[in-house]
């Protein structure tokens, strides 16, 4: 008997070895070997009891005729009666001596074990991955138990770099929308595989909004940057080729930024913009004077599309010599534009500086763009949590009305969702008539959100117009989340108070986008339907869907 | 809540002597495990905090562990607080995140429960079964979707079908599609065919280009095609997309497409404004006018200047003149003064006439006087009299009496000095000019 446990534990630890190799790269060969030994060491003296004991119950249980994996039963029963390192050495067992047959119910088997799936997916991949894939992607119906995701995700990291031509033809040639899916992560190993490769599967596949990492762009641009731009401009893929335009600039500045500065002027569109930016960013960087000479000399059509970028970095280091060249050089739009690029680039250095700068200069539309640059810089970004500082909201407040209005263009959104409250005191306090009518509204609903009551208590102290309709927003948030009191308060207010009708309206609105609208509508009381029909019918729906509203709402 | 779960009393006596910022942490915890035998009470007790606790969010707290043993109950309750949450933030309100937790203990519960209490949950609250949603959709589309056709509870699925087939069942469009076809038309399966375009249009674009061919031939169909064009470039985010997918597009979309990224020009995404120059010729001659508008549009949000240049550069025409009026009026709403010099500059006659009209829509909130005096050089008198109605509406808000002394002495007919004058009637409120003046005409 101590010889057949040996024996397993040898088997065993040998398939654990395996099974680390699969899961590592080839070179670390190596260090399975300790981790062989630990295994034996760490084997608990009641481990020969379920070698035994496998025996008498294979006895006991039913036949299966039609097993189609005697490999995986046998584990399955393995499994049932064991625990702890016992059970992955079973694992690992079956897994060095699967065939691509019995993968699929080991791994149906696997279900909640992701060390155990992953194992055996890469086992699966190495010995037949074109199996895999058509396993998962054959049949939905045949996918129907397995660790899905797990198994892809293993696949498409493995393959593509195992046998690429193999993983792009099955992804490319397949009319499978699942398998489409996996598309991006085979063209993200292949980008890190073979960067041209990559970029054309990106762009063949309609991948868009995905920036896969640039280690393999760098190393493969400066051989010959402009090979490398044109091959990019020929093969778009979004966001990737974007970040692949800024790398190639990057690069190409560190060798001969003239040239490339040459190259991308004469390429209209974003990636001709974006590889002519980081160039003369980073060539910026690396001798102001040789790149202020060349872009001073550059025709007025170049001078006024890359100055922006230029003085962004040159005001990095000297803010006034940057603001100094972009009066002394540009005019009109052009100068706006580049103000906010130096004020960006300042505020990157030292934000209440920037900020000071814009508060220094005579309302204009350089102005504009300066503050925007600042308060993309100093208020909370969407997914944010902090509260506006107060020194922001303050600084705004001191603005004139258009570059208030442009900062509130670019920053209400977020504001509004991080920090509704003090957006709620700016507006209220704010007597600019260029805050756009949606701000209300937005920071109604978002106030109603935590504090229905405390929202319409905001809106009736706007201005008359703007206080109704973001009132109405507010209560039609309240009335979603809450029918019962929302539709109470309403009918207490005094029959002359104008919010009765407005809130009223507002909440039909809201309601009719619904998509139980018809539903909510049937159930109104029916003195109410009148007025929701009359909103009903000057709202901008698509034919059937009004006609289908209304017709729930017809006097019964 | 581990000690809450030990012992009750003693856990909510120590939470609510806790001070500083684990106090709500340690008062979540008991309501968690005090809603599980006893909801009523947690919420009576959670609404009788003090100041300074966030009640609500204890409260949530309370029906989100509730809804892991009770879904009923907890969805029942759930509009008892606010609906919480941050916009655009998946599962973030109230309703979501209960039901999260009731449709991971029991979704057909949940969805029948849903289907039973319409509106009782809105969009934003739908989202909370996608999870569950998405794995049914991956399972058998078909089965699930003819299953919740049949029991009525579509409709209540429909916000977190759209997010699935966006997301991680994204790989049931084609068989979503499919089973539609066999639905008869209704509100529900309507929404899910503009679901399926939509998210193909923006996704997947070759499942897109084949869904064309099961748009029907009538007036519903082209609208359905007008829609997929615009996911197809994702509202104008993804006109980078236009000449590959124009290669790309099945006959009937070509048209479509085309229209629809003109309409969908903007400052950023007009990446090169030569390109759509050129691309006119691809717009029917009725459209092209308002292609060329949209092109000087979208430069002149970018650089005011180069798009004036290239204006003066065509013949004149309807598209010209439409194309002054939009520059005017875009360089307006950034640089007033810069567009008041150069409408300036123009020469009397139609163009002008409509650029003066696009400037002082533009710049009357601001700039009242200015904007009236520019008004009243308009040749073109129906032009006239609607700029200078804007004006006298946007100078009546703040100084009434001047903008009715100004209609009565400008070169109107009776007719029209009465038309300005009932304008006037709706216009209430005061104020001063606290702007410097624009160059004048």
């Amino acid at each position: 008997m101590r010889i057949l446990f040996s024996s397993l534990l040898i088997v065993s630890a040998a398939g654990l070895g395996l099974a680390v190799g699969f899961a590592l790269p080839r070179k670390t060969k190596t260090a399975s070997e300790p981790a062989k030994q630990m295994a034996i060491s760490s084997e608990p003296a009641s481990a020969p009891k379920s070698k035994l004991f496998r025996g008498g119950t294979q006895q006991r249980a039913s036949v299966n005729h039609n097993d189609d994996s005697p490999l995986a039963t046998q584990l399955e029963r393995d499994l049932s009666m064991s625990s702890g390192v016992t059970r992955w050495l079973y694992w690992l067992e079956a897994i060095e001596k699967a065939k691509p047959a019995d993968f699929p119910r080991l791994a149906r088997l696997s279900q909640g074990n992701p060390t155990a799936t992953r194992f055996l997916a890469l086992r699966w991949v190495e010995l037949d991955a074109g199996h895999l894939f058509d396993t998962l992607f054959a049949s939905p119906r045949e996918v129907a138990g397995l660790p899905f995701n797990e198994l892809a995700s293993a696949l498409f990291e493995a393959w593509p770099k195992r046998d690429p031509d193999a993983a792009i033809a099955a992804l490319g040639g397949t009319d499978s929308a699942a398998a489409r899916n996996w598309r991006m992560r085979v063209a993200t190993v292949m980008v890190e595989k073979d960067v041209e490769r990559g970029l054309r599967l990106m762009s063949e596949w309609h991948i868009e909004n995905y920036g896969p990492r640039m280690t393999a762009v760098a190393q493969w641009a400066p051989g010959n940057p402009q090979h490398a731009a044109e091959f990019t401009l020929r093969n778009p893929a979004g966001y990737a080729s974007q970040l692949a335009m800024e790398t190639i600039g990057k690069e190409w500045a560190k060798i001969h930024p003239a040239p490339a500065l040459e190259f991308a002027a004469n390429k209209p569109g974003e990636l001709g913009a974006a590889l002519a930016a980081a160039t003369l960013k980073e060539w910026t960087a690396r001798n102001l004077t040789d790149a202020a000479d060349w872009l001073t000399a550059a025709d007025t059509k170049t001078r006024n599309r890359l100055s922006a970028p230029f003085v962004e970095t040159w005001a990095k280091e000297d803010a006034a010599a940057a603001l100094k060249w972009c009066q002394e050089n540009l005019a009109g739009s052009a100068l706006a534009s580049a103000v906010g690029g130096v004020v960006k680039g300042a505020a990157e250095k030292n934000l209440g500086a920037a900020a000071e700068l814009v508060s220094g200069m005579n309302p204009s539309p350089a102005r504009a763009e300066a503050a925007a640059a600042v308060a993309r810089k100093w208020f909370p970004e969407f997914s944010s949590d902090k509260p506006v500082k107060q020194e922001a909201v303050t600084w705004l407040g001191g603005l004139d009305s258009d570059s208030a209005k442009r900062v509130l263009d670019q920053v209400l959104w977020s504001w509004s969702t991080s920090d509704p409250k003090s957006l709620a005191t700016y507006l209220a306090a704010s007597q600019n008539e260029q805050v756009p009518p949606h701000a209300y509204s937005i920071v109604a609903r978002e106030l109603a959100r935590k504090n229905p009551s405390e929202a319409i208590e905001w809106a009736t102290k706007l201005p008359n117009n703007r206080g109704l309709s973001a009132g109405g927003e507010a209560f039609s948030e309240w009335r979603r989340a809450q029918p019962e009191e929302a539709a109470k308060w309403l009918n207490e207010l005094p029959s002359t108070d104008a919010r009765r009708q407005t809130f009223f309206e507002s909440a039909i609105r809201s309601l009719a986008y619904d998509p139980q609208a018809a539903e909510q509508l049937a159930a109104m009381a029916a003195t109410d339907c009148a007025a929701a029909r009359t909103v009903i019918k000057t709202m901008s729906l698509p034919e059937d869907r009004r006609s289908r509203l209304l017709d729930v709402l017809k006097p019964r | 809540m581990i000690l809450a779960e030990g012992g009750l009393v003693s856990a909510r006596e120590s939470a609510e002597a806790l001070k500083g910022p684990n106090r709500d942490q340690a008062l979540a915890g008991v309501a968690q495990a005090w809603a599980k035998s006893d909801l009523e009470g947690t919420i009576a007790w959670a609404k009788a905090l003090p100041e300074g606790v966030d009640r609500d969010e204890i409260i949530r707290t309370a029906l989100i562990r509730k809804a892991a043993i009770d879904p009923a109950e907890a969805l029942e309750l759930a509009g008892i607080v606010p609906s919480g949450g941050r916009h655009a933030y998946g599962s973030s309100t109230t309703g979501a995140r209960i039901l999260v937790e009731a449709s991971k203990t029991d979704f057909d519960a949940t969805v029948a429960w849903l289907a039973a209490h319409p509106g009782r949950f809105g969009h934003e609250d739908l989202m909370g079964i996608s999870r569950g949603v998405t794995e049914r959709l991956n399972a058998n589309a078909a089965e699930f979707l003819t299953t919740h056709a049949a029991n009525g509870s579509l409709a209540a699925l429909l916000p977190a079908i759209g997010s699935a087939i966006l997301n991680d069942a994204s790989g049931q469009r084609a068989p979503v599609w499919d089973w539609r076809k066999t639905q008869p038309s209704g509100d529900a399966v309507n929404a899910l065919k503009q679901q399926v375009l939509n998210s193909a249009g923006y996704q997947d674009p070759a499942l897109a280009m084949r869904l064309v061919a099961d748009l029907p031939r009538t007036a519903d169909g082209d609208a359905q095609l007008k829609s997929l064009a615009g996911s197809l470039l994702n509202g104008g985010s993804m006109l980078h997309r236009f000449d590959k997918l124009l290669a790309e597009a099945p006959e009937r979309l070509r048209q479509p497409l085309i229209d629809t990224a003109f309409q969908h020009l903007r400052a950023d995404s007009l990446d090169d404004p030569q390109r759509w120059v050129a691309r006119l010729s691809l717009l029917p001659e009725t459209s092209r006018a308002a292609g060329t508008e949209s092109i000087a549009r979208a430069w002149a949000e970018q650089t005011p200047e180069e798009a004036a240049g290239w204006v003066t550069s065509l013949p004149a025409s309807e598209g010209r003149d439409r194309a002054v009026a939009a520059i005017a009026a875009t360089w307006a709403g950034k640089d007033a003064r810069g567009a008041a010099q150069w409408v300036a500059t123009m020469t009397p006659g139609t163009e002008r006439d409509r650029s003066v009209g696009s400037l002082v829509l533009a710049v009357a909130e601001k700039y009242p006087r200015e904007a009236w005096d520019w008004a009243l050089s308009i040749n073109d008198p129906s032009e006239r009299d609607r700029a200078a109605a804007h004006a006298a509406r946007m100078m009546a808000m703040r100084d009434p009496v001047t903008a009715g002394q100004w209609i009565d002495a400008g070169p109107f007919t009776p007719e029209a000095k009465a038309h300005l004058r009932s304008g006037l009637d709706r216009v209430r409120g005061s104020g001063e000019l606290r702007h410097s003046p624009l160059p004048g005409r």
